[in-house]
């Protein structure tokens, strides 16, 4: 009895409904397909998720759902590829991340099909990854000696540390807990992280590296039986509005989450201020190494990490220029 | 919708067959699932809730707290709570059952399920209210009434669980409960003044107590207290999170419960293999919870009930009101925690997205049925565990002696529904 | 009948042994959690890679627990209509709900084990502390596959002799 592929698609997540990645950028995509295809393929969208999220990738994979996205930074040793995205100092821009991260994939990485049994649909990064904390200004990297700050991914935990900070890894609906009652001093998180998880009274203080210190990619996936069974006609329809199409305005609803978090930062008094380029200077001397880690890893899986790395640079300047 | 209720009843009456009940949740989820999907699909699906459920360091809350609750009733803590509470009241009319509501409120603050505050509290009080002469309906009543603060007076498996599947501040539930089961112990103490003023013969006056002896009895609760003080005043003031307090307390129980020579490595092991297997237990459980949500997902039922409170413009207090109305009778019939599982996946969204109501303080309502569930008949698993403990007092004399209690328990439902804020000013002024 | 006492006692080590390592598992839980906690707060030092071991702990911990309560007829069941029940009929049951609930477990040890082989594919490890995930889920598995033929010994166990086992100490 499956929902025959073709009609009625299933996708589920466990993002919460209202946040601006879903209502803006997922629920749109979910109700083109409709339109686009006339009502051949339809996507609903489950009330709630099936399970723990780094479930998802076999959920997809196995067909217990048609169509949802996954965070591949939850399952470590999976995927590597997408960390090109996810790379310090690129872009403090959600929407050219996104777009570039799109480019660069249809150009470099397509061909190896690193997820094997899953069709990419759609990417997502958020905006550049921001030093949140309670305690004060960090305006050098002495001030994080001792920090406990938390992260959410084995780069920007390198970083942490190197840095002097003692990383905590944790759900990010735990931070809230964790800065009130001090088991954290603070997060690496995004702006729209700060209004999105309620953590505008605790934050007092964030310090913004140019282009990001680091970012999560989110990559949409369809089951490849479930897409081997879409008409010709109907996948190039539904292809039309997702990839580069799609990356344009998932990109632009993590933009406008993190507009909305500034604005909310604003409010709440959160003193923001810019990473001073000492500091800049010798954060970007730890990540160096950890930089050649995955070019190693993208050597192994037979791709040019450095042709990579140079064209996502480049096409981030691309979207940033408006094209 | 007509799929849901299909696949409801077709879960009842496998419960009722006698199916476990992680069982049969999981298997009703397994052939919904498929019904809605594939096969290879639903044993994906399957596969990653059994492999990840378990696989949380926030459920560890759970086997901590259970072991605290254990080198808690081993080091006879509840014996002392008891003698306290006699040496104060035991001396007035239903006294010896004043004192026991007393202490289970005691009790529940250092242990986090109602089945053991009422079974270590039916060892320690029944044979006291024996010997004066207790009637056994009002005797096993107060015990089975009183062992439900177990679940309301933090720490509390059942708010832990609720906290993890909404989402929702495990430690602001923690402070939720304390002045509703405040108010519970107080309510069940005019309870029995009531009954014993009309039938003065069936809970007579106990010893009295001198002043001196009184206050040397408060001494010794000191266990508890500290106890107490260590894991919830270490919430509130932020010192950890619960999980963390759950750790501590688990590990000051344990040697409380050794520095009072009570432990041997036989009952060491006893305790620790106990706690295992109720946590082995609630996962089951847990899991079937799971795989049926996910089935009762597929079917719409969520949105449809959603939409409806939303069309229906009714008062909030009117869908909490009708929401309450079908836990008291799914209480009846079910195991509270299969209720309380089967329930919060289908009613929270409606409720907290769709009418703007608190989360903490629906927790608490949540909570608060649950332990009227407890004590409705016909499977009432306070009644139950009474009944192991004196297997010569039948589950018949616990029930009509629980009834009373019952009663009140309604009158504080509706209190806490119609001021919220009784429930939230506490967790309010934390943090 | 030697052979069968030999079983017996096979049995009778094999529980005594898993107990005793689940038991272990959860002191030291209980250990790791207050060791995390003082040393954050006495030294300020944070554990990287402790919360991924209290999850691999627990589940190491929930599913040791399976065949033990499995064996002691530990799962919580609606016993609603047991006193309307003549010995007959409830043999009958007893017999079905046994069948449901080793078929169940079937699927459960089966569906990990599927889930071990693909962790075990991307030697899939945990963030930080880096721990292999594979082996956690393969011994789900057989925890899950060893409550089999536990559950179905358990059909033909009298109502009498299974309030026992509930009861009994180890
Ligand atoms: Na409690
Ligand atoms: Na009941």
């Amino acid at each position: 009895p499956n929902a025959k592929a073709g009609q009625n698609l299933r996708y589920a997540t466990w993002d919460p409904p209202q946040h601006e990645w879903i209502k803006f950028g997922v629920d749109r995509w979910i109700k083109s397909i409709g339109k686009v295809t006339e009502g051949r393929v339809n996507v609903r969208k489950l009330a709630k998720g099936l399970g723990a999220p780094p479930a998802y990738h076999d959920f997809i994979k196995k067909g217990a759902i048609d169509v949802a996205h996954i965070i591949p930074a939850y399952t470590p040793g999976r995927l590597e590829l997408h960390k090109v995205a996810e790379f310090p100092f690129l872009a403090a821009s959600a929407k050219a991340r996104t777009v570039a991260y799109w480019r660069v994939y249809e150009k470099h990485f397509k061909k190896v099909n690193e997820a094997k049994g899953m069709k990419l649909l759609n990417v997502g990064v958020h905006g550049g990854g921001l030093i949140h904390n309670t305690k004060r200004p960090i305006t050098k990297m002495s001030d994080l000696k001792g920090m406990k700050l938390r992260v959410s991914g084995d780069n920007v935990a390198g970083m942490a540390k190197g840095m002097g900070a003692t990383p905590i890894f944790a759900s990010i609906l735990k931070v809230h807990n964790m800065l009130s009652k001090g088991v954290a001093d603070g997060v690496f998180l995004t702006f729209e992280g700060v209004k999105n998880f309620k953590l505008g009274k605790l934050v007092k203080y964030t310090t913004v590296p140019p282009g990001g210190l680091y970012a999560t990619v989110f990559q949409m996936y369809m089951n490849q039986k479930v897409w081997d069974g879409i008409s010709d006609k109907d996948q190039k329809l539904i292809e039309s509005v997702s990839g580069e199409y799609g990356a344009q305005f998932l990109g632009a609803a993590w933009e406008l989450a993190d507009k909305n978090g500034i604005k909310h930062m604003k409010e709440m008094g959160i003193k923001i201020t810019p990473m001073p380029a000492p500091f800049v200077a010798k954060a970007k001397a730890i990540w160096e190494p950890l930089q050649a880690i995955w070019m190693a890893k993208a050597k192994e899986k037979g791709v040019d990490g450095e042709a990579a790395l140079a064209m996502m640079k480049a096409e981030i300047a691309k979207v940033e220029a408006g094209q | 919708m007509i799929d849901a209720l299909i696949i409801f009843s077709v879960l009842l009456i496998l419960l009722f067959l006698r199916l476990p009940v992680g069982f049969a949740m999981a298997s009703v989820g397994t052939l919904g699932f498929y019904y809605y999907t594939s096969w290879q699909g639903t044993l994906a699906m399957i596969g990653q809730i059994a492999f990840y459920t378990p696989m949380s360091a926030e459920f560890a809350v759970i086997p901590l707290f259970v072991l605290m609750g254990n080198f808690i009733s081993r080091a006879g803590l509840a014996d002392e709570l008891y003698a306290a509470a006699y040496a104060w009241i035991g001396h007035k009319r239903g006294g010896l059952a004043m004192a026991t509501i007393l202490s289970c409120g005691g009790f529940s603050a250092v242990c986090g399920s109602s089945v053991a505050t009422a079974a270590t509290m039916a060892k320690v009080a029944m044979p006291q209210m024996r010997k004066f002469n207790y009637q056994d309906s009002l005797a096993t009543g107060a015990i089975a009434a009183g062992g439900t603060f177990g679940i309301l007076i933090p720490p509390s498996v059942v708010l832990v669980i609720y906290g993890i599947m909404t989402s929702t501040d495990i430690g602001e539930l923690f402070m939720a409960g304390v002045v509703p089961g405040i108010i519970g112990i107080i309510s069940y103490v005019i309870v029995i003044a009531i009954i014993t003023h009309f039938k003065r013969d069936i809970g007579p006056p106990g010893e009295r107590a001198s002043w001196l002896s009184r206050f040397r009895a408060l001494r010794n609760v000191w266990g508890v207290l500290l106890l107490f003080i260590i894991v919830i005043g270490g919430i509130y003031v932020g010192f950890f999170t619960p999980s963390e307090a759950a750790g501590v307390g688990a590990c000051a129980a344990f040697f409380f419960a050794l520095g009072r020579g009570t432990l041997t490595w036989k009952t060491f092991f006893e305790l620790l293999s106990d706690s295992v297997q109720t946590t082995a237990m609630l996962f089951f459980i847990l899991m079937g919870a799971l795989i049926f949500s996910n089935c009762i997902n597929e079917t719409g039922m969520p949105e449809t009930l959603l939409e409806w409170v939303k069309g229906f413009n009714a008062h909030p207090i009117a869908v909490v009101f009708a929401i309450m109305l079908v836990y008291i009778i799914l209480g009846a019939v079910l195991d509270s925690m299969a209720m309380l599982l089967l329930t919060i996946p289908l009613f929270f969204d409606p409720v907290v997205n769709g009418l703007n109501l608190d989360p903490v303080w629906f927790g608490i309502i949540v909570v608060v049925v649950t332990e009227i569930s407890l004590i409705t008949p016909p499977v009432g698993m306070n009644i139950f565990v009474i009944n192991t403990v004196l297997p010569d007092v039948n589950t018949g004399t616990i029930f009509r002696g629980v009834t009373p209690f019952w009663i009140m328990d309604i009158i504080r439902l509706i209190i806490l529904v119609f001021f919220p804020a009784i429930t939230l000013f506490l967790p309010r002024m934390m943090g | 009948m030697n052979d069968y006492t030999t079983l017996a006692r096979l049995r009778e080590y094999f529980s005594r042994a898993l107990i005793f390592f689940a038991s272990l598992i959860l002191f030291v839980l209980m250990w790791l959690t207050v060791i995390d906690v003082f040393f954050r707060d006495a030294f300020n030092i944070s554990i990287t890679g402790l919360f991924e071991v209290t999850e691999v702990l627990m589940g190491i911990l929930v599913f040791a627990g399976v065949p033990i309560i499995t064996a002691k007829d530990g799962h919580v069941a609606v016993t609603l209509l047991d006193s309307f029940i003549n010995p007959r009929l409830r043999l009958i049951q007893k017999f079905i709900v046994s069948i449901i609930c080793a078929l169940l477990l079937s699927l459960f040890a089966w569906v990990l084990w599927d889930a071990a082989e693909t962790l075990s594919g991307y030697n899939e490890v945990t963030l930080f502390a880096r721990i292999p995930l594979a082996p956690v889920c393969y011994f789900m598995a057989i925890m899950t596959a060893l409550s089999i033929p536990i559950q179905l010994s358990m059909t033909f166990i009298t109502d009498e002799r299974l309030q026992e086992l509930k009861s009994d100490e180890i």
